[in-house]
């Protein structure tokens, strides 16, 4: 026993400081912390929203360009990029850097606002056929399936034929063959959320139905539809420059990425600088939308990540 | 028989059957009782017995298979508009899963709400928030609690304000779908005691359902057993626990632990044996003939009825009944 008591001397005990356990306390911020939280932890998309948010300030700043995008300049076409043209001219000495800026404007608008109005009309569709369901939802599917058999493309340039060129009726047509992928997504959301115990609640109380559809299932699925619309900006532009590379967009003088593409297309011997811009810029956009579409995906579905 | 005016709950022969894969899935299977105004019914049964099921057919939240469910003599399947309506008034919900029943995107105070806008309880934004604020405190919860987002509360405040969802707009009768089973057990008897208390203020009709036959002597006045989708026996809970008659009762009853290690070394349990048979496409006879010590011949070819063994207490089962 003896010995043991010994052993037991407290001077024998050395206090050891050790820093304090860091408490991991972690609260659900809420929806935009998270999404920034994983915009942070990811370098390429950071990137990706730099670059967005500065191709988005200078065409909305576009017409504080001292340069007319429409005016000739026939004593200086085709030169390289300068200070004074930081993009160089056009075959007919237009200022490069401004029609870009202008062309941005139509891509990105025809892709925000086809983009609202495919998400609208998908979600309409979506949340209808899934929440209904029965012989709604097989007509609605049914039709949708129709739709997206069509191979659209042709069907664009087609519809382009008989009706007058414009922003409008460019975004129209853009959108009515972009809604179907959100309408399925929507769908499958409203078919799930449906069954959740809080709208059998809802409905146990009395709540009518367009009301739990506006009230209940349509915020908890906000962020797939976001995701849905990020992807089908970066879509739309994408049909937009092909279009009007095409010939079939937006109607001259006024320019967009696809058709600068398209008249680059002659002078690509003597300045191939003319193809690279627009091109650039419409890679640099459209994948910036996508990258940002699935870090998005990522932020707002954290069961799709674990 | 009782009188029809006595009555809030009348079923019977309820079936509620799925559909699946492998066959039909008769979660409820010819279920009948009643409950009069003002009583609590307790329903129990182990999981998957289709107790929810049955809760919920009850009070029409799903569509039944076969059978009729009247509330206060108006078939609850047949509602539509209007009276529909009037029904979400009277008869209220209390579910198992305070995770999964409350709207992760409102605050407590709309999930409240809700039922008083649909009902035009308040006058205005205003009267409603205090009613809220009213029903918090009744369910013992803060004022504080009113602008909060459901990932903001614990699970007992979650289950506090399925509570105050549910009694906000002043119904009649309430369905406990295992209020408390998700809470630990600090706070079950807090929520049954608070349930039992505003059973006496406001006179409320209770089917409380649970699998802890304990907490429902607590509660309850009569007691149904239930297994695999079928009644087993029905009685006066103070009946049920002095003369359990039906084997699965007695079972269900040794489980429960008597806090006095004398008298626990001494009693006999009994242990039943073997599993629960899938409810998919169950066999004819007996359900619970797999596992019941009596089985006999008989029980493999007749299901055996719900019969009135004493006054008040129905039992389902040959051996009893043969007796």
């Amino acid at each position: 026993m003896d010995s043991v008591k010994t052993k037991l001397d407290p001077t024998r005990f050395r206090r050891v400081e050790r820093p304090p356990e860091p408490v991991d306390v972690s609260y659900d911020r809420g929806t935009l912390r998270r999404v920034w939280a994983s915009l942070r932890e990811n370098r390429l998309a950071m990137v990706c929203l730099v670059l967005l948010i500065l191709i988005l300030a200078a065409s909305l700043l576009a017409p504080l360009s001292p340069y007319d995008p429409d005016l000739y300049d026939l004593t200086n076409k085709l030169s390289l990029p300068s200070l004074e043209h930081p993009f160089g001219t056009d075959e007919l000495g237009r200022d490069y850097f401004t029609r870009a800026l202008y062309g941005g404007r139509v891509s990105l608008a025809v892709g925000f606002f086809s983009m609202l109005v495919s998400v609208t009309l998908g979600t309409i569709v979506g949340t209808v056929s899934g929440y209904v369901g029965g012989v709604v939802d097989m007509v609605l599917m049914r039709i949708l399936d129709i739709i997206m058999s069509v191979p659209t493309f042709l069907l664009i340039i087609i519809i382009n034929a008989y009706v007058s060129p414009g922003l409008p009726t460019m975004i129209f047509i853009i959108s009515i063959f972009a809604w179907m992928g959100v309408a399925r997504i929507v769908r499958a959301e409203t078919m799930s959320l449906k069954e959740r115990d809080f709208v059998l609640a809802a409905k146990n109380l009395g709540t009518s139905d367009i009301v739990i559809l506006f009230r209940h299932i349509i915020p908890n699925m906000s962020s797939a539809i976001i995701v849905a619309a990020s992807l089908s900006i970066a879509r739309a532009i994408l049909t937009e420059s092909s279009l009007s590379f095409l010939g079939f967009g937006v109607r001259l003088p006024t320019s967009s990425w696809g058709s600068m593409l398209q008249s680059a297309q002659s002078q690509i011997l003597y300045n191939p600088l003319l193809a690279v811009f627009p091109g650039v810029l419409i890679l640099i956009t459209v994948l910036s939308f996508n990258v940002l579409g699935d870090v998005l995906r990522n932020a707002l579905e954290p069961k799709m990540v674990k | 028989m009782l009188e029809q005016s006595e009555l809030a709950l009348e079923v019977s022969h309820l079936k509620k059957y799925f559909r699946m894969k492998g066959g039909t899935l008769k979660a409820v299977d010819d279920v009948s009782f009643s409950i009069r105004r003002g009583e609590t019914l307790g329903l129990v049964g182990e999981s998957g017995c289709g107790k929810t099921t049955c809760g919920r057919t009850c009070v029409g939240l799903y569509d039944k298979t076969g059978g009729q469910v009247l509330y206060r003599g108006k078939d609850v399947h047949q509602l539509r508009g209007k009276a529909r309506k009037a029904f979400t008034k009277q008869v209220q919900t209390i579910f198992q899963d305070p995770y999964a029943s409350l709207d992760p995107r409102l605050r407590v105070e709309e999930i409240i709400a809700e039922g008083m806008r649909n009902h035009h309880i308040g006058a205005g934004p205003k009267e409603r928030r205090e009613l809220v604020y009213a029903l918090l405190e009744q369910v013992g919860l803060r004022r504080e609690h009113a602008s909060r987002y459901i990932h903001e509360c614990s699970g007992g405040q979650r289950q506090r304000i399925g509570i105050a969802r549910a009694l906000a707009v002043d119904p009649e009768f309430v369905m406990c779908d295992e209020p408390i089973s998700a809470l630990d057990v600090s706070i079950q008897a807090q929520i049954v005691n608070l349930l039992i208390r505003l059973q006496k203020e406001r006179g409320l009709t209770y089917l409380f359902i649970a699998h802890d036959l304990s907490m429902v002597k607590h509660i309850s006045d009569r007691v149904a057993v239930m297994y695999l989708g079928t009644l087993v026996e029905l009685t006066s809970s103070s009946e049920l626990y002095a003369h359990p008659a039906h084997p699965y009762t007695r079972a269900l009853l040794s489980a429960i632990p008597i806090p006095n290690p004398r008298v626990e070394e001494q009693r006999r349990r009994t242990v039943l044996e073997g599993e629960v048979p899938s409810p998919i496409d169950p066999p004819p006879g007996c359900r619970f003939r797999s596992r019941c010590p009596y089985a006999s011949e008989r029980c493999a070819q007749e299901m055996p009825p719900l019969q009135e063994v004493s006054p008040g207490h129905l039992v389902a089962c040959h051996a009893v009944s043969g007796r």
